[in-house]
């Protein structure tokens, strides 16, 4: 079920009235959670319900079992049937076909000659994030960070909690699991702040992301046939779009908890603000980037270790992540490129390079971290090697004139899509100053309701709701 | 929960169901329906309406609502929808109800109202009806669900979200959807809406043998469904629920002759069933007098085939319905008067020039007659050839402009004056010469200055054959 399907609007309305009517019985409450979220995912394929439900099985029991062991390598077996296990299913589902034909190109790079088949295999929505998120679990068991649950309904609830099951954000035991212990009581403000971010979100999706990627689509199907021009702003408009369909995700997913009383990690912080790419990726996909820190980064030694070692670490950890958002050679090298960067500003930190990103300098390295990240954003993007490698050597080839409404967008839309980022941008200076709830909290009651209807509208009127209503989020895919 | 959080909510929803009213309107479509729908529940307002017709383009093109009063005394209207699906007459019908208690509803049925729904125009088509009818009807949801997907049903129901891709064309600050009708174009009467062009010449040609071609009947599978028949048995109900007498039937069509029989046999057997009467007009072409020229198309009559059509139709209500006489209502009378006024006005013929000439467009094609009459929609030409060779049948176009008088330049159509002409310019095939030629030229110059006429290649415009002729000297 997506988000900004009619689908999940009849949804999510039930399910909120359900909740909160039977949310005094603990038990039944997470019964309904279980239920509610597996409705929610096999509304898409249910025969996929059965890789989450033996995800939480194998991980629920080898937290009790870590528990009960009484010795380090039977701990440590434990932690490898579930290491086997999650990242198993993302190795066969995700990324088999992928090894499949790097090694078939490899073989054949040596002169030799192989036929190979690929496998017939459906990418099973949110694998990588529910992988994750369990595999958190039974890591911060065995680091002793925290002790198994014994509630099972609670555990599979944690799991399959439908606000962030498919795209995040990926939560961590410790904070998120506690909350499925608990009694909510319903809170108007909270309530009403859930609400709002859905709506924000849902602003981002449909206003910015979706209108956006029709240009981005239009450009990146063919890139050879466009100038310079047209690629600079396919993918510039990818930056926006990439931003407000999975940040735009995020936020409905947060709402959509916060709705019930459930809090979420922020897993944005308007990343094009970032004066480095270090700060970028402490700004964007929070939840992704503090989990590779905390289960890739650290145990392979994190900064502990000697200078080009902790490069080494930490140009592994990108190539790795970059791996993890799509079995292709383009995200290999989208992390290799962010890993590289890093990289380069670590080594000037190290060595006392120390530049000043504050005053006047911001107005360098904003634009300039902007940039990079942007010119990143063309491998993640681009359908293959070669159409990335085209886009990057021709992207900065301005000498042809370029018509900027042939690209999909209709020249009122184009603007549209222009103002829109805009007031993204607006919104994104005002709320990193100052907290923008609490902004609007001082504006008068009946203007503070007018003011909701307006993002309401301006969401059904500006939105693009896709071919069958409704237009997928990027990061399902990953 | 508090009540001071009861307010807000109490706010936020009503600012809500304003804005939602609101936006709803901005974004439902123009179309003729809603000159229809608006006109209905005015007149709905001041009296009952006895007759009621309810059909595809077929109705309201064919059916002149004064025309049937005039023969029946009652009050009558056209609810005739663009491409309406035979399934769909009980929504438009379910929704007149709640605004009049009619005596008869005439419902029409032919090959296009029981085809599938199957291409967007068609589906896109059963909106003005479902539009029509109020969100609440459990005949729409039926329909709706029958027709759309699950997840159009929000478009279905809300013109802002089926229409809101539009925003750059939406008028937010006008809500009157009504279509500007161009008198010169159309007549609207009562949810007829007429037109004053004939059919094309390939058209003419195509089917000019409509009135003497035997129709075949062949066995076929079933026109009717079981929406159909489900519908029919749902009419039959309301009938008698409302107290109404139901009959079908089926409007003039050139192309008739070559439907299938089968369905005329399908519609008369349902009519059988059900004890509803069934009149189909395509068996009264002769008494009729319809000529190709009476259509405005292969499948719709133009207003003067209606005006046949519909005088056809009148008589039949009359003879066989019982209606109350309202002719004496002043309704009844604004009605007549008002439509007397138009028809005359489309009617009323001025005869500009007439009589034999002897305008020579080649050696060989001599114009032996030529006869302009002003009409209201613009003028008509007839005229004939001094003994024309054989070989110049097919060869030739007539080419006729039509200049304003000096300072009436802005009378022009839109189409010529987009163009930059400074006449209009029709052409008439001369295929064959045993007949006069006889062609309506719809036009806006009401101040005509002068005429041109000259030959050219039936195959496309190579340049002027023989000398052109001007003609100046009308009877103004």
């Amino acid at each position: 079920m997506l988000f900004n399907s009619i689908d999940f609007a009849i949804f999510f309305p039930s399910f909120f009235v359900l909740y909160w009517l039977v949310a005094k019985h603990l038990t039944v409450r997470n019964a309904l959670i279980l239920a509610g979220s597996y409705l929610f995912y096999g509304w898409w394929d249910w025969r996929f319900l059965f890789l989450i439900i033996f995800s939480s099985f194998v991980d629920f029991f080898a937290g009790l079992a870590m528990e009960k062991a009484l010795n380090q390598r039977k701990r440590k077996l434990l932690l490898l049937v579930s290491l086997t296990a999650n990242l198993g299913l993302l190795m066969y589902f995700k990324y088999a076909n992928f090894f499949i034909d790097s090694f078939v190109q490899s073989f054949r790079f040596f002169g030799g000659e192989i036929e190979a088949t690929t496998l017939n295999i459906i990418l099973p929505v949110g694998i990588s994030f529910y992988t994750f998120q369990t595999l958190s679990y039974t890591l911060d068991i065995y680091y002793k960070k925290l002790s198994p649950t014994r509630n099972m309904l609670a555990f599979f609830s944690f799991v399959a909690f439908f606000p962030q099951l498919v795209a995040g954000p990926i939560e961590r035991a410790k904070h998120l699991l506690p909350q499925f212990y608990v009694k909510h009581k319903f809170n108007y403000r909270y309530a009403r702040t859930g609400f709002l971010l859905m709506a924000f979100g849902l602003f981002k999706k449909m206003v910015i992301a979706d209108r956006l990627g029709i240009l981005v689509n239009q450009v990146y199907s063919d890139p050879t046939n466009y100038s310079g021009g047209a690629l600079a702003v396919a993918t510039l408009a990818f930056g926006f779009q990439i931003y407000c369909d999975f940040s735009g995700y995020s936020d409905i997913a947060i709402g959509a908890a916060r709705t019930m009383g459930f809090d979420l990690m922020k897993n944005f912080n308007a990343p094009y603000f970032s004066k480095s790419i270090t700060e970028f990726w402490r700004r964007w996909h929070i939840s992704l980037s503090t989990w590779f820190r905390d289960y890739v980064y650290i145990p392979l030694g994190g900064s502990r270790k000697k200078e080009f070692r902790v490069y080494f670490n930490l140009f592994v950890v990108f190539v790795v992540s970059g791996l993890w958002h799509g079995a292709a050679i383009t995200f290999v090298i989208w992390g290799a490129v962010h890993g590289l960067v890093i990289v380069i500003e670590k080594f000037f930190s190290n060595h006392n390079f120390k530049i000043s990103r504050k005053g006047a300098w911001v107005l360098l390295f904003l634009p300039l971290t902007y940039l990079i990240a942007n010119y990143a954003w063309i491998f993640f993007r681009a359908d293959s090697t070669a159409d990335a490698l085209y886009i990057a050597r021709h992207v900065f080839d301005l000498g042809q004139t370029t018509d900027f409404f042939a690209l999909g967008l209709a020249s009122h839309e184009f603007y549209a899509g222009l103002v829109a980022v805009l007031l993204l941008l607006i919104f994104d200076a005002v709320h990193i100053k100052y907290n923008a709830v609490k902004l609007l909290d001082k504006v008068p009651m009946l203007l503070r309701q007018v003011f909701y209807v307006v993002i309401i509208f301006t969401i059904l009127i500006f939105g693009i709701y896709g071919q069958d209503g409704v237009s997928e989020f990027i990061y399902f895919q990953f | 929960m508090r009540p001071k959080y009861l307010i807000k909510i109490v706010c936020f929803l009503a600012i809500f169901a304003v804005a939602w009213g609101y936006f709803n309107r901005v974004f439902i479509s123009e179309h003729q329906f809603q000159n229809s729908a608006a006109s209905f529940r005015d007149i709905a307002e001041q009296s009952d309406i006895d007759v009621l017709f309810i059909g595809s383009s077929h109705v309201f093109t064919s059916t002149i609502p004064s025309v049937i009063d005039e023969k029946t005394k009652a009050i009558s209207y056209n609810l005739g929808t663009d491409g309406l699906r035979l399934e769909l007459s009980s929504v438009v019908l379910e929704e007149a109800l709640k605004h009049t208690k009619p005596k008869v509803v005439a419902v029409e049925v032919f090959r296009g109202s029981v085809a599938a729904i199957e291409t967007d125009k068609s589906r896109g088509f059963q909106l003005r009806a479902l539009d029509f009818a109020s969100n609440t009807s459990g005949r729409k949801l039926k329909m709706a669900r029958e027709i759309y997907e699950f997840n159009e049903l929000t478009g279905v129901y809300s013109p802002l979200l089926r229409n809101h891709s539009n925003w750059n064309q939406a008028k937010f600050f006008s809500l009157d959807r009504q279509k500007k009708f161009n008198p010169a174009n159309n007549l609207f009467d009562h949810g007829y809406i007429g037109s004053f062009i004939a059919v094309k010449d390939s058209t003419k040609e195509k089917y000019k043998d409509f009135r003497t071609t035997p129709q075949k009947t062949r066995k076929a599978p079933s026109f009717f469904k079981e929406i159909h028949h489900e519908e029919f048995k749902y009419l039959a109900g309301l009938a008698e629920k409302f107290g109404f007498e139901l009959f079908l039937y089926t409007a003039p069509d050139l192309r008739f002759p070559w439907v299938n029989g089968q369905l005329f046999d399908e519609i008369q057997s349902v009519a059988d069933t059900y004890g509803f009467k069934y009149l189909n007009q395509n068996l009264y072409f002769d008494e009729l007098d319809l000529k190709t020229t009476d259509f405005k198309d292969a499948s719709h009559l133009n207003f003067y085939g209606a005006l046949k059509s519909s005088a056809l139709l009148g008589e039949f209500i009359a003879e066989n319905f019982e209606l109350p006489d309202r002719s004496d209502t002043e309704l009844w009378q604004s009605k007549q008067q008002d439509f007397t006024a138009l028809a005359k006005q489309n009617t009323a013929e001025h005869v500009l020039l007439e009589g034999d000439t002897s305008y020579e467009l080649t050696e060989e094609m001599v114009l032996e007659y030529f006869e302009l009459t002003k009409v209201q929609s613009g003028y008509s030409v007839r005229f004939n050839f001094l003994n024309p060779p054989q070989e110049a049948a097919g060869k030739y176009k007539l080419g006729i402009q039509l200049y304003p008088a000096q300072g009436a330049e802005d009378q022009l159509t839109e189409l010529s004056k987009s163009k930059g002409r400074k006449y209009d310019n029709y052409s008439i095939r001369l295929d064959v010469f045993n007949n006069d030629f006889e062609e309506r030229l719809r036009t806006t110059i009401k101040d005509l200055g002068r005429v041109r006429l000259f030959l050219y290649d039936m195959d496309g415009y190579k340049g002027i054959i023989g000398k052109p002729q001007v003609i100046s000297d009308f009877k103004l």
